[in-house]
């Protein structure tokens, strides 16, 4: 049960990470953003194969490099895309849009990289243990990322001008505007923040995942759960809906098949909008 | 499912695996089974699940204490099942899988330190899988393929030399599988009485004995499946495939 436990936990902060990037794009756009998993891929083939494979850098610097390319990936995208098509009437025109979005990016790597997975070697590889309890270097780095995320982004948003001016356009776009705040330049910047986190994703689950077309398909999923079981659109939430999706999902399979797990998490999503949509700590982002 | 079709035009250039698992399965109880206890991980598809029941059978015959989990086709966090398998100490761990899985189940089964004896389907032994996983995590697993680019076979070096010449790059399992297959279809066109009739060359092909192909020597039998040999492997520290077996059908 304990090795269950931290393998759910260690999944919840990857979850959770997701859940995050979902919620800036959400605060800053009033957009989902359906093609953010791909964004995780497409960042783990910019580091893996274009930054370490191609370009021999070492590790290091190839994410440093990936970090920026694809904030810069995310501004453009921000500009070019988001940013219209947050101003359509229907919010329908911009679901499409990041799904297709989606697919675009998808092509992408497969014209560039072709289908086969491959990774980087002896990248993040190995384990702690702890007594019996074992768990894989690539998850404490994830948890390790995700609490310097999280703190990271407490400290922007409350302490620096530029946060605060991200808090209120989140809030209220016109107000925000008639306040002297460049909107579009905010949300291209946050864009390109949420871009940087799954980046961040992108690179941690190599050793965990592989570089694959696929990679990202079920924690994007996963992290649009985390959002709604902990209250879309608030940060600590996604974090909460992330730890407790991973674990419910973990310690389920003491009672059902393993196969199933990913069906629990998907009851819970349905359980959550159906019976509490505001989620675990919607209330209190109100 | 194929088979149940009795489509008399089906014929399968690959192994069957119900014959490759229970002769992999009668190999590993052979080395590891001590205390009588098989555990199994397998993709949930139907090939996953026909292998599954040919281990289980094997184990009910054999009275061996049996425990699977599933997967399902892109599954990438497998700790769950394999945290309940090791929990039932096993003496050794089957797997039947596909290629992305296959490296993922090597991959988490070192991170969670289980080093069961572990043999798996022929996805292990694949340059695409081999490349996936660090040298450590998959040294000493064993693998049940039906194809190995094994040099010391005149017929086989001589394919991978043509291969190489042709492509750059050495014949994966799927290569050797599906000249095989095509070289199955030929020798039916070179003895049908009239290849004008498809029925003939159905006939010639069902007709099909000690035909040397790349992947073994073909024997069809009633069903169209042209049987050859399973070949168990290790894969060692420098990620050689090494055959330590090789059981013809």
């Amino acid at each position: 049960m304990a090795q269950l436990l931290i393998n759910g936990l260690a999944m919840g902060f990857v979850y959770a990470l997701v859940g995050i990037e979902y919620t800036l794009i959400w605060n800053s756009t009033g957009l989902l953003n359906f093609s953010h998993d791909k964004f995780i891929t497409f960042s783990a083939y910019i580091f893996a194969g274009m930054y370490v494979l191609s370009l021999g850098l070492p590790p290091a610097l190839a994410v440093i490099a990936t970090l920026i390319t694809i904030f810069l990936f995310g501004v453009v995208v921000a500009l070019g895309i988001f940013n219209p098509l947050a101003k359509m009437t229907s919010n329908l025109y911009a679901i499409i849009g990041t799904v297709i979005l989606g697919r675009i990016i998808s092509e992408i790597i497969r014209l560039t990289w072709g289908p086969l997975p491959f990774t980087v070697d002896n990248f993040l590889t190995g384990t702690f243990s702890i007594g019996p309890l074992v768990i894989g270097k690539a998850y404490v780095y994830i948890i390790l990322s995700a609490i310097v995320i999280v703190v990271g982004l407490q400290i922007l948003f409350k302490a620096t001008k530029v946060g605060k001016a991200i808090r209120c356009v989140s809030q209220n776009k016109t107000a925000a505007a008639l306040m002297g705040i460049n909107v579009a330049r905010n949300t291209a910047f946050t864009i390109g923040l949420s871009a940087v986190i799954c980046s961040v994703i992108g690179i941690l689950v190599i050793p965990l995942f592989s570089v694959e077309m696929n990679m990202a398909n079920m924690i994007g999923l996963k992290g649009f759960t985390s959002g709604v079981v902990g209250g879309f659109g608030y940060l600590p939430g996604a974090i909460v809906g992330g730890l407790l999706v991973g674990i419910v999902e973990s310690v389920s399979v003491t009672v059902l098949p393993a196969v199933y797990k990913d069906c629990v998490s998907f009851i819970l999503l349905i359980a959550f909008l159906l019976f509490k949509p505001n989620g675990l700590l919607g209330n209190k982002q109100n | 499912m194929l088979l149940d079709s009795n489509n008399p035009y089906f014929f399968r250039s690959a192994s069957p695996e119900n014959v490759q698992f229970s002769l992999g399965t009668k190999y590993m109880v052979e080395q590891f089974g001590d205390t009588g206890r098989v555990g199994m991980i397998f993709n949930n598809d139907e090939a996953g699940r026909g292998a599954m029941n040919v281990v289980e059978d094997y184990c009910a015959e054999n009275d061996l204490e049996f425990y699977a989990e599933g997967l399902n086709s892109g599954d990438k966090d497998l700790t769950g099942q394999l945290t309940k398998i090791n929990d039932f100490d096993p003496d050794f761990i089957m797997f039947y899988g596909h290629d992305p899985e296959t490296a993922v189940v090597v991959r988490q089964l070192s991170e969670l330190g289980i080093d069961t004896p572990f043999a798996a389907s022929s996805a292990l032994a694949m340059a695409q899988v081999l490349d996936l996983v660090d040298n450590e995590a998959i040294a000493g697993k064993f693998c049940i393929t039906d194809y190995v680019p094994d040099e010391s076979d005149p017929f086989i070096a001589d394919f991978i030399k043509r291969f190489e010449a042709r492509w750059g790059e050495t014949p994966e399992r799927y290569a050797a599988l599906h000249c095989s297959g095509a070289m199955a279809v030929i020798e039916g066109l070179r003895t049908a009485e009239d290849v004008d009739d498809p029925t003939s060359i159905c006939e010639a092909m069902k007709n099909i004995k000690d035909l040397q192909t790349v992947i073994g020597v073909y024997n069809c039998d009633e069903n169209g499946e042209l049987l050859h040999s399973a070949v168990i492997t290790e894969i060692d520290e420098n990620k050689n495939v090494v055959v330590k077996d090789r059981q013809n059908m």
